[in-house]
């Protein structure tokens, strides 16, 4: 403990310094402006300001891309919030409810909540961080594909909840996004699947693209087949002001819990803030009282991916700083800022040159502070954009649509799958499908097959492996409590209901 | 009304069927020779086809059934798919000729014709904010962010 304490205050020497500071804030700043324009997710915003760190002391350029990291997860929220354009993988399960709150007139509302909930997450989960850096990587490594798989399928019984009214219609919305996972190269017999012979799509098919043109362009289209258009922000923004006391009492519980949670995620390799913050809106619902208002503008669905997606950072540099395994794209560009300046991650880290990585855990959590008083001064000019006429907002977000699935890999394709997917996420919004439910089986389903595969490998093609170890046992019992509690429940309400009825 | 919603509810039905039919079938044409793997290249994606062909035929029962229509409530209307199609016409113009003429070009001529399709009639605004988005735009994604936007006409041919 007493040696934690002292690395602790070695690396609040270094951050707390006037250089360290001015690189945090602006770090910060690139990442929530990378992170707010779809397509530049947080490894380009890490890669493109690498260069810049060449010629810095090794403290400084580290603070400034963990701080990078830690803006991009709050500024992926703000057009997903305003725009329905998730500006990061991991904002997509905040257009659920933060875009109905922006047409309840509630935008400033659910940017402020957002930009709460993820610091309180952020700043919860880089103290986990700092404590239990250790114990965490120990964790992370007791994950292997059966427990992959089994975290994926949890993920994946949260679709009866975004599925509306048609259940069926959800079902078959996720196995088309499982589907569409599919599509390329198979990694493991080298043969193609859904390619017709069109070698561009061997490579599959890219995330950003998808998820804009599912949730943006889907939504674009139906309000111009609805004679809506996008509504605008003047019309029913309410005046920008503060959360109260109150409201801010209310996020901090749910915050600390799905920080922790998104910390957990983080640690393990591959997962990501994409998929915590989807687990983390599921849960919210899951505990909610009132879980028919998810979708419909519930705050809470903005609190619980928001404060999992940002505490998923600190949680991703636990298997880079203790085990020198990047976990992510974003800790693979920090992996390479850390051989760029002659440092090699990992245990021996802690016991040469422990100044390092408790320097980068101070920095993300004054990251997180400097965010808060940042995003306040953001909110305004970001509501202030969308409250253009309808006509140029619906255009500039059409523009800025394809430029984002442009941007990613240069890809003119990536243009016509944003184009293609917006016209699949209208048609399925006009039919009563649930593009939300498709967009979760498309992110899940590489994870979900590679390693429902890995796991059926090792085990000789025997169920059995998924019940072999302690946290498989625990996550199996979750699936089940995950496809059976809201039927019970459901089922219970209903009796209750007729037996008011009846009395 | 209800007639056509619940028509539409079959079409849904019978194209899910239709969907799942079509991915089991190219599903059996994927090779599994050389691997190790129980599942297989080809099983997982026949298991999905074979999910979305029988949730299809589930929603066939609810329509057959004489149930009102869940996903459409309306008639479909061309008169409101019309400027629809015209906004699908402009982004697919974006999409062919992006690398031919430019990214300024192509984005103001895309962004001046969904200016117009969606109601606005004044022209010098319409160039004005169509032109400057997307030299804002340019700059932004070419110089601060390093995507390689082609500039001006031809340069790829």
């Amino acid at each position: 403990m007493m040696e934690i304490l002292h690395n602790i205050s070695l690396g609040m020497e270094n951050a707390f310094t006037l250089q360290s500071m001015l690189y945090i804030c602006i770090g910060t700043f690139w990442g929530v402006i990378g992170g707010g324009i779809p397509g530049i997710n947080g490894s380009i915003s890490m890669a493109l300001l690498l260069p810049f760190t060449y010629n810095m002391a090794p403290f400084h350029a580290f603070s400034m891309l963990s701080a990078v990291y830690v803006g991009v997860e709050y500024g992926g929220s703000i057009p997903a919030i305003l725009i329905a354009t998730p500006g990061t993988g991991a904002a997509a399960a905040t257009v659920l409810d933060g875009y109905q709150l922006k047409k309840q007139g509630r935008a400033c509302e659910a940017l402020l909540t957002s930009l709460w909930a993820g610091c309180i997450g952020g700043f919860v989960s880089s103290l986990m961080l700092m404590v239990m850096v250790i114990p965490l990587a120990d964790f992370g490594l007791l994950f292997g594909p059966p427990e992959y798989f089994l975290l994926a399928l949890f993920g994946l019984t949260i679709i009866g909840s975004l599925a509306g009214k048609n259940q069926l219609k959800g079902l078959i919305s996720a196995c088309l996004g499982l589907l569409f996972a599919t599509i390329g190269i198979d990694p493991f017999t080298g043969a193609g699947r859904f390619t017709f012979g069109v070698w561009q799509l061997t490579s599959g098919i890219p995330m950003v693209p998808v998820m804009i043109g599912l949730f943006a362009l889907g939504e674009i289209f139906f309000q111009i087949y609805e004679g809506e258009m996008v509504q605008s922000a003047m019309d029913t923004i309410e005046k920008i002001k503060m959360l109260s006391i109150g409201q801010i009492k209310r996020i901090v519980k749910p915050s600390i819990i799905f920080g922790i949670m998104g910390n957990i995620v983080g640690v393990m390799p591959g997962a990501g803030a994409t998929i915590a913050s989807w687990l983390a809106y599921s849960e919210a619902k899951r505990w909610s009282k009132t879980p028919e208002n998810f979708g419909k503008g519930e705050i809470m669905g903005v609190i619980a991916p928001e404060s999992a997606n940002n505490g998923v950072p600190p949680g991703a540099l636990v298997p880079l700083l203790a085990l020198g395994i990047p976990g992510s794209n974003s800790t693979a560009i920090l992996l390479g800022a850390f051989i760029l300046h002659g440092v090699a991650p990992g245990p021996l880290l802690f016991v040469n040159n422990p100044a390092i990585p408790y320097t980068i855990m101070i920095c993300m959590i004054i990251a997180q502070v400097v965010l808060l008083i940042m995003g306040f001064f953001l909110v305004r000019p970001a509501v202030k954009i969308t409250s253009m006429s309808k006509v140029y907002m619906t255009c500039a977000i059409i523009a800025l649509v394809f430029v984002g699935a442009y941007s990613e890999q240069n890809y003119r394709l990536d243009v016509f799958y944003a184009l293609f997917f917006g016209l699949v996420g209208f048609f399925m919004k006009r039919n009563g499908y649930a593009p939300s439910a498709m967009v979760l089986g498309f992110v899940l389903g590489e994870i979900f097959e590679r390693n429902l595969r890995r796991a059926l490998t090792i085990g000789q093609g025997s169920l059995f492996i998924f019940v072999n170890s302690t946290v498989s046992k625990v996550l199996l019992v979750l699936v089940v409590m995950g496809l059976f509690l809201p039927m019970i429940t459901a089922a219970i309400h209903k009796r209750k209901k007729a037996a008011k009825g009846v009395a | 009304m209800r007639q056509l919603s619940k028509q539409l509810d079959i079409y849904n039905a019978l194209f899910c069927v239709f969907l799942g039919l079509l991915i089991m079938g190219e599903s059996a044409r994927i090779s599994s020779a050389g691997t190790y793997d129980p599942l297989g290249p080809s099983r997982y994606p026949m298991a999905l086809g074979a999910l979305i062909a029988v949730m299809g035929g589930m929603l066939l029962l609810p329509a057959f059934r004489d149930k009102m229509g869940e996903g459409e409530k309306e008639p479909f209307s061309l008169k409101r798919f019309l400027p629809l199609m015209g906004i699908v016409a402009c982004c697919a113009f974006y999409l062919v000729f992006l690398n031919i003429l430019g990214f300024v070009l192509v984005n103001s001529a895309m962004l001046m014709g969904c200016a117009a399709i969606l109601g606005e009639r004044n022209v010098k605004k319409m160039a004005l904010f169509s032109v400057s988005t997307s030299v804002v735009l340019y700059i932004l994604f070419r110089y601060v962010l390093g995507v390689l936007l082609t500039p001006i006409p031809l340069i790829n041919l």
